[in-house]
């Protein structure tokens, strides 16, 4: 991926990011955790902001720093990143609110042309799941690597 | 060898491993997207797993 993103700090099983934004608002600690669900061998994608001060998250903050673009190639290489530890997973992502869920699906859609080589992308409506088209909004978002 | 910005460049982008987020490793950072997650997929029917060749 040649777009800019930060760079992104780990913990040894690639399952927990941290990175940190510079942007318009200062420096703002961002998490990412791939987290098992009920499903198995499905990890669901979230991050959010890590109060410096207090160690609290905040998963519903808005942060407009001004980098969104970097924010979301940066996550995107998260994921990379986990796939290549975790190859056999699908991850799952939706948003905490109806605007964060259209967030990943600007994510994907600006990153399509890149992610569909090395993913099978797939979006939820109802309990289906379907290929991914841009430009079609869905509840929830899959994704499985592929090998070949 | 290949320069900065080629491995800057790779798709599995430089992780540096950072002992101190061992500790935030079995948590659940965040419980709320977790649960929202764990009820979208209650009964939702997967695509057909692949596996590597």
């Amino acid at each position: 991926m040649t777009i800019d993103k930060y760079p992104l700090k780990a913990e040894s099983s690639l399952t927990v990011f941290e990175f940190v934004s510079e942007g318009d608002n200062g420096l703002i600690r961002k998490l990412i955790q791939f987290q098992e669900t009920n499903q198995l061998s499905v990890s669901n994608l979230a991050f959010g902001d890590k109060n410096s001060e207090t160690g609290e998250i905040d998963n519903l903050i808005v942060s407009n720093n001004g980098d969104t673009e970097k924010v979301l190639a940066t996550v995107v290489a998260a994921l990379y990143a986990f796939f290549d530890k975790h190859p056999d997973v699908f991850v799952y992502a939706t948003g905490s609110t109806k605007a964060r869920t259209r967030l990943y699906r600007i994510g994907i859609t600006r990153f399509y042309d890149e992610m569909v080589r090395d993913f099978d992308l797939y979006g939820q409506l109802g309990d289906e799941f379907y290929e991914f088209e841009v430009g079609k909004e869905y509840t929830g978002y899959l994704a499985q690597r592929k090998f070949n | 060898m290949r320069t900065v910005q080629e491995l800057n460049d790779n798709k599995v982008p430089i992780v540096r491993i950072d002992p101190s987020l061992e500790q935030d490793r079995d948590k659940v950072l965040f419980p709320d997207k977790l649960a929202k997650a764990n009820e979208m997929l209650k009964n939702a029917k997967l695509p057909n797993r692949k596996r590597p060749n």
